[in-house]
């Protein structure tokens, strides 16, 4: 019922069995045959690649019948023995077990026994890194002075969390990660003996989804077999990858560029009905997009991409399609997609809400044409102070799109800049230009710029106001909203704005807050602090009229339509 | 269920499962005794997950049943009685009414499906065991048990069975204990099976001198011990027993015999300045003698002679002293045997005439 | 818990019954997948098919051994939960100390580790020999939301399953059959839990009403501006509150909800309103700015994305409903 996994029916037993560490069992072999064994070793290297493998051939080969010989016979009691993993003389323990410095003192009181049958007492301690610094320490001295018949291998993923101290006196070896042909070779001759049939095309996707660990490579192999049985097709290895072919992927790009959302939306649907994981998806659409990336930079991709001859062709075709910078975008936006997807746990909506994204980006302008842009929109706003100049209209444009999110935006919004003294970098359209403090609407636009540098959510809400007029003492702002209205009849947050006012006009100010539902009076002199009120008269201004003042500018910027009527609303009276 | 019995006998089924069951276990359940009536026979059992005990005793079975109590409780109330009947009854949500003389209690207990089940065993199977030398072969082999959790296969002491002959093995990788012994009928098939420490020091509490019969049945993955009006169950360890008759040295080059008792205390004397860790005593045997030494650099040194029959050329060889303490105080003998090889090679410890009883200790490099 | 009693999983379940029927059972499994999505269950009915003398292979669910498994009293069953926030080495070692011993009951034991991300380093290191050749005849299943959380030492000695969520029509359909919902209750039920079967069945429909009602609720609000964001603040979290363990867990949820809302904003505003989540709703999602505006739609998204990151880092959960909604408003203006 249980089995033995392949990775361990083919764990090689003899140093000329293991793949791909040829640098390194070639040494031990010579080292072993001249006598010279080192009294430490030091085996380094991803999971999979046979630091432990090696570790108990060099075993054997120190405590076999004939040994020390570099080829170990395999037969007598103490080569079995060290097969099973039974050998009184060869202990295998982990590192995160016997971290401590106690367990390392233990140890140490255990070396100096002689061995019970073997010439050789091995100590194998595996991911050796997660040894505390103390224990490190107490190690040491045995390194120093190694009892003539101890050997010890150190195996370990994480070589540089070994002190220094330990690693210069051990002989390190560092185990390679294991090429996608190397391993692909040893899986044929494994399919081979087990009887198993795998296309080549097969094995090489499996040898690649391996990432150089041939553990990993025959996990995957034992899945396959478990799933379709010892023959094996090509598709089979897909669909347990799990990997989307080169068609489909072509499909996407297009859809994205063509903002074909109702297919992009239908791929997704058609991927989680048939059970795929869409993370693999993710992965393999990004790396699709790289191989994208490689046909648009490169004239002769043929052998940086994995496709055959005619398929090379087409993608180059669709490469072809897009701007290098574009496809650079895209490849950014995917791989922030794979990664929302990755931990989401609705990785179908995330998936499907970021390939509309993309889909719905603008094609992106080459750098060249934007700075020209930049250019010719700061001398357009360059005008005499005092004056507003026109303000362009507004589009999305790359900027803002690639502002939001972890990327920071080309150039600073307006709400940073400095409300005093020049600008620094060309302001963005949108910004308004400069009006001095003593205005009404220079004193609300610089306060908004100083409540949210000091409170993000006071000035959010600051916002929501409509500036009334300012007088010598009195600010006086209307609220729509009768919670924000309130909110700022809330002393901390009212004297907030006054404190802020009061920087920025030099004077004290006090805030008057306005509802909507009220109206409000102009102040009609400094001496009367309360004024009466009195009914609305707004002045009557007509259409198309060059407006002075700049929010009804903006707001007819922003929202379109004429102005009917314009003016401010008398202030309220006091309580 | 319902049950009526004398407290003596309730008392003395309890004594025999009530210190197996385990408070402190993960399941709580653990901690408390199962009482089974049927017929007319009451049927105690506890277990921690490694081994299970279970008595049984006669009692007047009103109603057939079973229940749960907490072990540890339940013995020392049964503990306190008077010398008269015990009335146990079930009562609701597997509480349990107990009376006894003038005295009446009421026990919270657990769910009775809850309890662990015990395995099920072919009693035809058993083989029959000498129990005073099964006594024996567990006190001289017990104490070599490994107590280190990384070889698992080692916490415990192999059993082997083959023909008349019962031979016990223990070693912890730096020294052993063997001893064969004979049954009295042959077994039908070899055995051969690692019984877990804990499991032994069970049985060796179980196995009162006046304990005449003993059987043993071999599972698959459990061994059973079948004594009079008890059971107790063992699980097996998983992994295969080293193969120890490499260790054993079949021949030795040089043999000393030495006074058990002066062997001893001057072992206990000398090995008072040896280092605490290693706890290694220096051994010089020259002609007639042998010499005991010990040295702690920091501490100071000690040094003894003993007599001893040896004519051969001077030999020194560095052991464990603790180790040899343990295989000395489990021999009976008057006198004892060392043979050595090299100072490298391990080695044996035997009683003069006492039988197919070895004790190897592996030397220290001095 | 059976593997008869499992929906969907189709591959899975296949997967592990063809490996069961041919002897090829690895001995370490690791089960990956979104939170909710059926794994630990799977791995329940793994155990049971594992152990079931009266069905091996499939589990009976009624025999002891089966009912054991049920109730945790299997000697052969260790589940390892974290102790507190993490499952630590001495929880390893106990079960390594418990895996030494032949199975007691069943022909192999089985160790279940639900939250296996949660080990320490210290564990999963120690877990490495047993995970690579445990003593005898044991199958041990690790569990985890993805494979990436957990050393790729650990990851490489596992048979890695990957749990997909299902259709949306195939967990409506299930719970319109099998649990009996209304066609329109099991609609909404899929489609809030997102194809996650476990979270689906965890929820009632009447709850899920109100849960998409208060979801709708807060993103009209925070559609409207800062001023009504506030004012839900102010009387909706009570409400999302009620009858939840706690104000976290009531916004972890009222989040899934709004995503969905979300997502579907966004399809309104690519022009497919035939791919809605919530079909019913393709006039109000019309209705709101954001919903003719792609990019809008994607902020709105997003910032519900950025909600839950932020729950779950335990950050306050009124503060990030207030932030959540604030970005939805500056997404409806057009402010982004």
């Amino acid at each position: 019922m249980s089995y033995q996994v392949l990775a361990r029916t083919w764990r090689p037993q003899t140093f000329e069995a293991v793949v791909g560490q040829d640098h390194v069992t070639r040494t031990l072999k010579n080292a072993i045959g001249a006598g010279r064994v080192a009294h430490a070793y030091c085996f380094s290297g991803a999971r999979g690649v046979g630091k432990t493998t090696t570790a108990r051939i060099l075993a054997k080969a120190l405590n076999c019948r004939d040994g020390p010989t570099p080829e170990p016979c395999g037969e007598c009691e103490n080569c079995r023995e060290i097969r099973a993993g039974n050998s009184p003389d060869v202990v295998e323990i982990d590192g995160a077990t016997y971290r401590g410095i106690d367990k390392v003192r233990e140890l140490q009181e255990k070396l100096q026994y002689v061995p019970s049958k073997s010439p050789h007492k091995i100590y194998i301690i595996d991911e050796v890194h997660m040894l505390t610094k103390e224990a490190f320490n107490a190690l040491l001295k045995t390194l120093e002075e190694p009892p003539p018949h101890v050997r010890f291998v150190f195996a370990t993923t994480e070589p540089h969390k070994i002190p220094d101290t330990i690693l210069s006196r051990c002989q390190r070896f560092d185990f390679r990660q294991l090429t996608p042909a190397e391993v692909a070779a040893q899986l044929e001759r494994i399919c081979a003996e087990e009887g198993f049939t795998v296309p080549a095309e097969g094995v090489g996707l499996i040898a690649r989804a391996a990432e150089g660990s041939m553990r990993d490579a025959l996990s995957l192999l034992d899945q396959l077999v478990s799933l379709s049985g010892p023959a094996i097709e090509a598709d089979d290895v897909a669909v347990l990858l799990g990997r989307a072919d080169q068609a489909l992927l072509a499909r996407v790009v297009e859809a994205i560029r063509a903002g074909s959302t109702a297919t992009l939306l239908e791929v997704v649907s058609g991927l989680v009905s048939r059970g795929q994981d869409l993370r693999v998806f993710c992965r393999d659409l990004l790396e699709y997009l790289r191989h994208l990336l490689v046909c648009r930079s490169v004239e002769e991709p043929a052998g940086l991409v994995p496709y055959s001859e005619t398929v090379v062709g087409e993608v180059q075709a669709q490469a072809r399609q897009f701007s290098l910078e574009s496809l650079h975008r895209l490849f950014e936006g995917l791989r922030r997609a794979e990664q929302a997807v990755r931990g989401a746990d609705a990785p179908q909506w995330v998936l499907e809400v970021s390939l509309l994204g993309l889909a719905s980006l603008e094609p992106v302008t080459p750098m060249e044409d934007i700075l020209t842009k930049l250019a010719a929109l700061e001398e357009a706003t360059r005008t005499p102070a005092g004056a507003p100049g026109p303000v362009a209209p507004r589009e999305p444009t790359l900027f803002e799109i690639e502002g939001r999110g972890d990327q920071p935006p080309l150039v600073p919004p307006a709400a940073l800049s400095e409300p005093d003294g020049p600008e620094d970098g060309p302001p963005l359209p949108t910004s308004s230009p400069k009006t001095p403090p003593d205005t009404l609407e220079g004193l609300w636009e610089r306060l908004l710029v100083g409540v949210e540098q000091r409170a993000f959510r006071v000035a959010q809400l600051l916002k929501e106001g409509q500036p009334v007029s300012l007088d010598q003492r009195i600010l006086t702002v209307r609220f729509t909203a009768p919670f924000c209205a309130t909110y700022f009849e809330e002393d901390e947050h009212r004297r907030l704005v006054e404190e802020e006012a009061e920087r920025l006009a030099a004077r004290p100010l006090r805030l008057q807050v306005v509802r909507a539902d009220e109206e409000a009076k102009p102040s009609a002199s400094p001496d009367h602090p309360k004024p009466a009120p009195r009914a609305a008269s707004p002045p009557q201004a007509s259409p198309g009229q060059d407006h002075h003042d700049v929010m009804v500018q903006q707001a007819q910027e922003l929202f379109g339509g004429t102005v009917t009527e314009e003016g401010y609303l008398p202030p309220a009276s006091e309580e | 269920m319902e049950i009526r019995m004398p407290r003596e006998a309730l008392h003395k089924g309890l004594s025999k499962v009530q210190g197996v069951a385990d408070p402190r276990a993960a399941q709580p359940i653990l901690a408390n005794v199962l009482l089974e009536a049927t017929d007319k026979t009451l049927v105690l059992t506890a277990t921690d997950f490694e081994i299970a005990v279970q008595a049984s005793c006669e009692a007047e079975v009103v109603q057939t049943g079973r229940l749960t109590l907490n072990a540890r409780r339940l013995y020392d109330i049964v503990r306190e009685l008077p010398e008269e009947t015990v009335h146990l009854v079930a009562q609701q949500e597997h509480w349990a009414g107990l009376t006894c003389g003038k005295a009446s209690f009421r026990i919270a207990g657990m769910p009775a499906d809850e309890y662990p089940p015990m395995p099920a065993y072919d009693a035809a199977q058993s083989i029959k065991l000498p129990p005073d030398a099964v006594r024996e072969m567990v006190a001289k082999t017990l104490f070599a048990v490994s107590t280190d959790e990384t070889r698992y296969v080692l916490n415990g002491v192999l059993l082997n069975l083959e023909g008349k002959t019962l031979e016990m093995v223990a070693t912890d990788g730096h020294r052993l204990a063997q001893i064969v012994r004979d049954a009295k009928e042959p077994v039908s098939e070899p055995m051969n099976v690692v019984i877990p420490r804990k499991a032994l020091h069970g049985l060796t509490r179980l196995l009162e001198p006046e304990v005449e019969v003993l059987e043993v049945v071999l599972q698959e993955n459990h061994v059973v011990f079948l004594l009079p009006g008890a059971v107790l169950v063992g699980r097996l360890i998983e992994g295969q027993f080293p193969n120890y008759d490499q260790v054993i040295p079949s021949s030795s080059d040089v043999v000393v015999t030495v006074g058990r008792q002066a062997f001893i205390q001057g072992l206990k004397r000398v090995s008072l300045m040896a280092s605490d860790k290693s706890k290694m005593v220096k051994l010089t045997m020259t002609a007639g003698s042998l010499t005991l030494a010990s040295e702690d650099t920091e501490v100071g040194a000690a040094h003894e002679e003993l007599a001893a029959e040896y004519d051969g050329e001077e030999f020194v060889i560095g052991l464990n002293a603790r180790y040899l303490l343990d295989a000395l105080g489990a021999m009976e003998t008057d006198e004892v045997a060392i043979g050595l090889t090299d100072a490298l090679a391990p080695g044996l410890l035997e009683p003069v005439n006492g039988g197919r009883y070895k004790c190897v200790v592996m030397p220290m490099r001095l | 818990m059976t593997f008869r009693d499992i929906l969907g999983h189709d591959r899975v379940l296949e997967r592990l019954r063809r490996s069961l029927a041919i002897g090829r059972v690895a001995h370490a499994y690791l089960f990956v997948g979104p939170e909710g999505v059926g794994k630990a269950t799977v791995a329940r009915a793994f155990a049971a098919a594992l152990t079931c003398p009266e069905e091996p292979g499939e589990g009976c669910g009624g025999c002891p051994s089966c009912r054991r498994l049920k109730a945790a009293t299997h000697p052969d069953a260790h589940v390892v939960e974290p102790d507190g926030q993490e499952v630590k080495i001495e929880q390893v070692r106990g079960l390594q100390k418990a895996l030494a011993y032949r199975p007691s009951m069943a022909r192999c034991a089985v160790a279940i580790l639900p939250q296996a991300e949660r080990l320490t380093l210290q564990a999963a290191n120690a877990l490495l020999k047993t995970l690579e050749e445990p003593p005898g005849e044991t199958v041990l299943v690790l569990v985890a939301p993805t494979a990436s959380l957990l050393p790729p030492t650990v990851v490489s000695r596992c048979e890695l399953v990957s749990f997909t969520p299902l259709p949306q029509e195939e967990l409506a359909s299930f719970l319109a059959s099998r649990r009996g919902l209304t066609p329109e209750a099991a609609e909404l039920t899929a489609a809030l839990a997102a194809g996650r079967v476990g979270l689906a069945l965890d929820s009632e429909v009447g709850d899920l009403k109100a849960l998409r009602e208060r979801a709708w609720q807060y993103l009209t609000s925070a559609a409207e501006g800062p001023g009504s964001v506030l004012a839900w603040s102010k009387h909706g979290l009570e409400e999302m509150r009620r009858g939840r363990s706690s104000l976290k867990a009531a916004g972890l949820e009222l989040n899934t909800a709004l995503l969905s809302l979300a997502r579907d904003v966004v399809v309104t505003a690519a022009g497919q309103p035939d791919r809605l989540i919530h079909v019913d709703l393709a006039e109000q999602y019309a209705s709101l700015p954001a919903g003719g505006q792609p990019a809008a739609a994607q902020a709105v998204f997003e910032a519900v994305q950025a909600g839950r990151a932020q729950l779950d880092r335990n950050l306050n959960t009124q503060l990030v409903y207030e932030t959540m909604g604030l970005a939805i408003a500056e997404a409806n203006r057009g402010r982004t």
